[in-house]
């Protein structure tokens, strides 16, 4: 067993491996009743594309989200997180873009919970009975995300930046793609994808390491899997260009909504690594758009806007700095937000108070096993290991260090994003 | 967890001392009668002070001081239980302990504070930006539940059937009301809040606590002496099976179900009702409607119940297509009538008090769970963790047969999906 230190942050995870190269992560918090435990697969909704060998493989967008419903239906139809309650757990799963995961939230019963979650994801076959009697509630989840209107607009944006990268499509599939996935490409991604080389189990509470570690090893030690066929995940490229410069559309907002999103080449970024610098792009735009800036308190005086917010994200090759405005008059407060996104400021008193936020906030962060938990499993699924010198990474972002990031950021690549109310007309049809 | 409570002349302080969290929490509350009291502006009123202070006058100002105070969260918001009107402000602070800073914990109460008993107003009038920066976040709100196609159903399902109770009144009020609301009548607002409400404090977290009252004596200064018996529950008379569809351009057909309540006892209210849930339809898949709706029939993704006594009534929702809606409804009368027929197997039962006994006892690692059952439990009775970890594994198949003959199915309603 290893031990992770979380420099400065008084934590540590404890790290093993089992035979057949399932991971293992624990954190352990003594003075709460709370544990969570969860599997994590690292095959999510935008790996459609691979190679086995030498053979390559295309599926359809929501096979990683339908197999994810699969996994937590037993032959005969029933729902196995139903299993988890009969132990007094919570359970749920989720797509992600990068990940399937599997957990439980529990009290008690902790090493049956463990143990069922090990055994849901190993080796399974599915009925075409159930198989069949999924596809209607993916659906209707399908068509329910049709109306949430922020889905709707981080598709948008996407589609506006990038021209190739799968992020453009639903990660749940479209009415249309959802249809057309058959049995057989649920165990084509199942066979390759799920496999303990490929997927790790992280256990957050109060709970013994060692005893945990012991658990998960037993429980491997009898399963047996095929050789792990190494499948390589398509390589996208991508233009840096942006593919749309102005866009508008109409989705179920009340309120006009504007996103202006600059898309910026991380490859002109490599001497840093991807913490530094979303830390140092997160604490320039807060400073210029957060609740502290003096723009976002100028525009709201004016009532030109109800709210406004930046944040810093990236996919896979590229940095996006993206500002949000919900505004009634988009003409006058797209030239504004543009205006500052391409001529950020630096202001020393404002970036250290912003560092000290984040630091108060990473220290709150190690105390509530669920947030632990997704941390660990997002950390090694989309980095391939943890942070453990986050806070240290902070401290040491000095204005000089943050300047010279922010100097090798353009703003140039920018698309802009409306998103208008859409007419939701209504007539009354029939009461009793 | 140690339970202490401090019985002021002019208010009530309930502390829970406990070295769980890295944070501390602190929230107080004015409690009033709504039957007398304007909901729109004591809403309005609620929304200013939380946006800057004197010694704060703008919200930059009073964000700068948060993010100084080591990003202590400040905020709050107005909620109904029964006929009270609850308007709350809180603070969620790091545990001083982890702060070098001297007086860390009088520094962020004399912040919060400050913003309670100082707010923006100058010769009476409150101050015009800040009172027009409210003004329009409210219009805009009115509206942003529209947005999402559930919470409009439910809303305008429970307007519908209730809209000459509260129950129906959204407490944001109108855009009429909020025109209503002016400077000056808001400040009158705010003394007659102060004046005329009950007040209760609420500390969580690894603090002394009497030091912590020492410093709300000296810094919080309530005005007056407040008794009042405010009821708990809104009993609205029975509506008998009333059925209307509306159309909307949304992509999913979105079908409500209301079932109102006769008279609930005390222990019917706090044990009987969450296992009759878990069993009927709390979303987990393999109860009721789970079974009904989504594994044999394939209609729905997922589907909600909220069982809200403060009003008496049963909400159900799913979306699903609109040629799915009857069999939709049949499927939630028939879990209806196997409750009230006692169709449960004992193992049902039995896992539901397993899962709620262990949420009973999950909810002891969350700091706000703490602070608000200890709340509802001084104020209105309702169960502790202890009560709750006695009394559950008591109810009975009887006790759920008997609760589902108090619900009666009042409303169905339907927003049905556009072409």
């Amino acid at each position: 067993m290893k031990e992770i230190i979380l420099k400065g942050l008084d934590e540590k995870i404890y790290y093993d491996e089992c035979d057949n190269g399932l991971g293992i992560y624990v954190w352990v918090n003594p003075r709460i009743n709370t544990v969570k435990g969860s599997m994590t697969v690292i095959v999510g909704s935008e790996d459609v594309e691979f190679k086995v060998g030498k053979t390559n493989y295309k599926i359809p967008f929501g096979v990683a989200h339908y197999l994810e419903h699969m996994m937590c239906k037993s032959k005969d139809g029933t729902y196995l997180l139903g299993k988890f309650q009969e132990l007094g757990c919570y359970s749920n799963a989720s797509t992600y873009a990068y990940k399937t995961v599997y957990e439980f939230v529990g009290g008690e019963n902790i090493e049956f919970a463990l143990k069922l979650l090990l055994d849901i994801t190993a080796q399974r076959e599915f009925s075409n009975e159930a198989f069949a009697s999924e596809r209607g509630p993916i659906l209707e989840e399908a068509r329910r995300n049709l109306d949430n209107a922020s889905r709707d607009i981080m598709l948008e944006l996407n589609r506006s930046l990038f021209a190739n990268y799968p992020n453009r499509m639903s990660g749940v599939g479209s009415i249309e793609e959802i249809k057309s996935i058959t049995l057989n490409d649920l165990k084509l991604l199942y066979e390759t994808f799920y496999h303990p080389k490929n997927s790790f189990v992280t256990v957050t509470g109060n709970v013994n390491p060692r005893e945990i570690i012991r658990i998960v090893k037993e429980n491997q030690s009898h399963k047996k899997f095929p050789k792990y066929q190494k499948p390589q995940k398509k390589n996208y490229r991508e233009s840096k260009k942006v593919v749309e410069k102005y866009k508008e559309f109409e989705t179920t907002v009340e309120v006009p909504q504007v996103y202006l999103a600059a898309k910026v080449p991380l490859k002109n970024l490599s001497e840093y690594d991807i913490n530094t610098i979303l830390d140092a792009t997160q604490v320039v735009l807060s400073s210029n758009f957060g609740t502290t800036s003096l723009l976002k308190e100028e525009l709201i005086n004016k009532n030109l806007i109800a709210t406004l917010g930046a944040i810093s994200w990236f996919d896979r090759d590229y940095l996006v700095l993206q500002v949000v405005a919900k505004t009634k008059y988009p003409e006058e407060v797209i030239p504004i937000l543009k205006d500052k996104l391409c001529h950020l400021e630096i202001l020393e008193k404002d970036i250290e108070r912003k560092k000290k936020s984040v630091i108060a906030n990473l220290v709150l962060g190690y105390e509530d096993p669920e947030s632990v938990n997704d941390f660990i499993s997002y950390s090694i699924a989309k980095f391939g290991h943890i942070w453990d010198n986050e806070k240290e990474s902070i401290e040491k972002l000095t204005i000089p260090k943050i300047k010279e990031i922010m100097e090798k950021i353009s703003t140039k690549e920018l698309t802009i994003l409306v998103a208008k109310p859409k007419t939701l007309e209504k007539t009354e049809t029939s009461a009793k | 967890m140690k339970y202490k409570k401090y019985d002021l002349e002019n208010m009530q302080i309930y502390t829970v001392k406990t070295d769980k969290f890295k944070n501390c929490y602190i929230e107080l509350n004015f409690r009033d009668d709504i039957r007398n009291v304007d909901a729109c502006k004591r809403n309005f009123l609620n929304i200013a002070m939380l946006y800057n202070s004197l010694k704060y006058p703008t919200i930059r100002d009073m964000n700068i001081a948060t993010e100084e105070l080591y990003n202590i969260g400040f905020g709050g918001g107005t909620s109904r239980y029964g006929y009270n009107i609850i308007s709350s402000f809180n603070l969620d602070m790091l545990d001083p302990k982890f702060i070098t800073e001297k007086d860390y914990l009088e520094k962020s109460l004399t912040f919060f504070f400050d913003m309670i008993n100082n707010p923006n107003v100058k010769e009476n009038l409150w101050q015009e930006e800040t009172f027009e920066i409210v003004k329009e976040r409210l219009h805009i709100e009115i509206e942003s539940y529209k947005e999402k196609p559930s919470s409009y159903a439910s809303r305008t399902a429970l307007e519908r059937l209730f809209h000459e109770s509260f129950s129906g009144k959204r407490l944001i009020g109108t855009h009429e009301q909020i025109e209503k609301v002016t400077r000056e009548n808001i400040y009158e607002e705010y003394l007659n809040m102060l004046r005329n409400s009950l007040c209760e404090i609420i500390v969580v977290g690894n603090l002394d606590m009497d030091e912590v009252v020492r410093i709300i004596k000296k810094k919080f200064h309530k005005a007056s002496i407040v008794q009042k018996d405010i009821p708990t529950v809104i009993q609205n008379p029975i509506v008998k099976d009333k059925e209307e569809t509306i159309k909307k351009n949304y992509n999913q057909t979105i079908l409500t179900m209301i079932y109102q309540m006769e008279e609930l006892s005390e222990f019917e209210k706090n044990y009987v009702v969450p296992i009759f849930d878990r069993i009927f339809g709390y979303g987990a898949l393999n109860d009721k409607l789970g079974k009904y709706l989504r594994r044999d029939n394939s209609l729905c993704y997922g589907y909600s119940t909220d069982f809200v006594i403060k009003d008496a009534y049963l909400l159900i929702c799913t979306g699903l297509s609109k040629e799915n809606v009857e069999l939709a409804i049949s499927c939630i009368k028939k879990a209806y009538e196997e409750m009230k027929d006692g169709i449960v197997e004992n193992s049902e039962l039995e896992t539901a008090k397993k899962k709620h006994l262990s949420d009973n006892v999950l909810q002891q690692d969350n700091i706000y769970m703490i602070a608000d059952k200890y709340y509802y439990h001084e104020v209105f009775k309702r169960a502790s963790f202890e009560e709750t970890a006695t009394e559950i594994p008591k109810v009975t198949k009887k006790d759920l047969m008997n609760l589902a003959k108090k619900l009666h199915l009042a409303y169905t309603f339907v927003i049905e999906e556009g072409e």
